[in-house]
């Protein structure tokens, strides 16, 4: 196994809680730290590795709403239309996606809040920004599994 | 002015900053978690008091990378699905149990199950197993909704 490998293994989970994480997951490998470092420094500058973070639970963490919403955008607008929705704080991810024959809609916005309301009015208020009136609000009935990447 | 109404903030909800602050990120260096109290004024041994309380209720899943699945070498997709009602829980557990599925939701409206399927390789592998899924019982509807571009990725929930 790669050095790049084994440090997405590490870092695909939990770091220690404690003063020096990478010094022990470094050990733990038989690496020295600063080698360790300088390997996440070199996939980060890559864009391999996004960041390290802490990622919450958003029902826990005060936003127990959410939906995602599926935007019929025209080609032409779906740049300008995907700038204004990533401005939004409320919008988590957005991405611009391929239609099917019967599927038109082109843009999906994450969107969280604290309640159902504040959601429905973030919808309302990029809808009039932008001029797209159609839409679908695909709110969550049933979560069947939400889990991180397992990589290797 | 400003230095007052930062220190009135602090003593509010130190917790708070705290966690904002590893929501946008740890550094990678020798001492992350100093690091990351320094920029907020709290003590490390305070930050890492914090963040294991805020793991331990749940409140933080995990602390750890967040990859570019890409630049990783694997492909991925959105699928949408219609199943009928009454298959669509046995669906949903067996499509949940591939480990390339991250997330699986049913949602209201027509195509009423969706999730995300991600596997090393080239988007053949990813449409080998949407295939495979689309021949489950109930099953009526099968579509692959793959990225043009991405505008945004940035889960933050301020507290």
């Amino acid at each position: 196994m790669n050095i790049e490998e084994s440090i997405v293994r590490a870092l695909q989970g939990d770091i220690p809680l404690e003063p020096a994480p990478f010094k022990k997951i470094a050990a733990g490998l038989g690496l020295p730290e600063e080698k360790f470092l300088g390997a996440v420094a070199n996939l980060k500058r890559r864009g391999i590795l996004r960041c390290i973070r802490a990622i919450v639970r958003h029902r826990r963490a005060g936003y127990p709403a959410n939906a995602m919403v599926a935007w019929k955008v025209p080609g032409v607008r779906a740049l300008s239309f995907g700038k204004t929705a990533a401005a939004s704080p409320a919008v988590s991810h957005c991405y611009q996606r391929f239609t099917r024959p019967g599927w038109p809609y082109s843009l999906y916005t994450m969107v969280h809040g604290r309640s159902r309301a504040e959601i429905l009015k973030v919808v309302y208020n990029l809808a009039e920004e932008t001029g797209i009136k159609d839409y679908l609000v695909l709110e969550s009935l049933r979560e069947f599994k939400k889990t991180g990447m397992v990589y290797y | 002015m400003t230095a007052i109404v930062r220190h009135n903030r602090c003593n509010l909800s130190i917790e708070k900053l705290v966690l904002d602050a590893a929501q946008e990120g740890l550094p990678c260096s020798s001492r992350p978690f100093a690091a990351l109290g320094a920029g907020i004024g709290v003590p490390e041994a305070e930050v890492l008091r914090i963040l294991k309380a805020y793991k331990k209720k749940g409140v933080i899943r995990r602390i750890g990378g967040s990859f570019e699945t890409r630049k990783l070498g694997f492909s991925s997709t959105l699928a949408g699905m219609r199943v009928k009602p009454g298959r669509l829980a046995a669906v949903a557990k067996e499509i949940s149990k591939l480990p390339g599925v991250t997330h699986c939701y049913e949602r209201k409206g027509e195509i009423n199950l969706w999730f995300t399927l991600g596997v090393r390789g080239s988007m053949a592998g990813v449409n080998k197993k949407l295939k495979a899924f689309g021949r489950l019982p109930g099953v009526k509807k099968c579509y692959s909704f793959p990225v043009k571009k991405m505008f945004k990725i940035k889960t933050f929930f301020p507290m």
